[in-house]
């Protein structure tokens, strides 16, 4: 007799078969897969939303200081001389700059690991 | 059909995932037990395996049945969570296996009542390697092929051919040992 056709030990591996017994196991699993989407949905528009929206904000506050700053009235205008002055002018910007470029490397990182499906 | 629910539950559709938990759950937890040997730890286990498959399922290609992807899934989760506790088993002699233990086993076993074969039939898996009681559930309670068993336990097809083979054999030296002893409980 081959391992192919040996009906004693079929019926007795069938005798074997184990059942969950929890009766709440797909709900509680359940549960936590919408938890798990959630947690993604909010990660994912961090990821897409958040960070980028956060890096223009910063940009405008930077450029508009300079503005500010550079002119003599309030009015902010958008001269050739005011965007020189603000692209020349990094050292009091250089911990914003920073901020910048570690809410860019943030958000690389997020949206790499949702594309992955990591989160 | 799973092909296209794979593909609405990437679309969003997490509902569908149900269907998978009530085709697999029952069979999933069969082989988590056999590695672990505690029901409670199984069902843990289970839950992760499921949950680790809906986070990966943009992974799964399709080039295998789901089943024998899924079950992988459980394998590694149950090996890495039983490594430090793995039930210790004795190995058998490779004593030859005589046709007549067979032949009686048959006997024996078809005369007890149902819930005395599913006592004897655990005691006697419980008594294996947990790897040939792996081998026999996957070969035999969910018929897979000794491709995809190998695929699973990412054991080569050569060994799993030859280790179901020992299973198979271990298996009734085992439980003639248990129905020896328990004959012999059952004199006066």
């Amino acid at each position: 007799m081959n391992e192919a056709n040996d009906p004693l030990i079929k019926e007795m591996m069938m005798d074997s078969k184990q059942f969950i017994a929890n009766s709440a196991f797909n709900n509680l699993l359940m549960n936590k897969i919408r938890k798990h989407d959630k947690r993604k949905f909010i990660l994912k528009s961090v990821a897409f939303y958040s960070i980028p929206v956060l890096c223009t904000v910063i940009l405008l506050i930077l450029f508009s200081r300079t503005m500010v700053r550079n002119v003599d009235s309030i009015t902010l205008e958008l001269t050739a001389e005011n965007v020189v002055q603000f692209f020349t002018s990094f050292t009091d910007k250089l911990h914003l700059l920073f901020v910048l470029l570690l809410l860019v490397i943030a958000q690389q990182l997020l949206s790499l690991k949702v594309r992955r499906g990591e989160v | 059909m799973e092909l296209f629910y794979i593909q609405q539950i990437i679309a969003g559709e997490s509902s569908r995932f149900s269907y998978f938990i009530n085709t697999y759950k029952d069979f999933a937890f069969s082989i988590a037990v056999r590695i672990v040997s505690n029901p409670e730890d199984a069902e843990e286990i289970v839950q992760d395996a499921f949950l680790k498959a809906y986070t990966s399922l943009n992974q799964f290609r399709g080039k295998s049945k789901f089943s024998t992807w899924f079950y992988r899934i459980v394998v590694n989760i149950a090996l890495n969570k039983a490594r430090k506790k793995l039930v210790p088993t004795y190995e058998l002699d490779t004593v030859e296996l005589p046709e007549y233990l067979v032949a009686n086993m048959e006997d024996t076993y078809r005369n007890f009542t149902q819930t005395e074969r599913v006592k004897y039939v655990h005691l006697g898996l419980q008594r294996l390697k947990w790897e040939d009681a792996l081998i026999l559930t996957l070969y035999y309670l969910d018929e897979h092929t000794v491709g995809e068993i190998a695929e699973i336990t990412a054991i080569s097809p050569d060994n799993v051919k030859m280790q179901l083979h020992r299973a198979r054999k271990k298996m009734y030296l085992v439980l003639s040992e248990i129905l020896k002893t328990e004959t012999i409980n059952l004199l006066p």
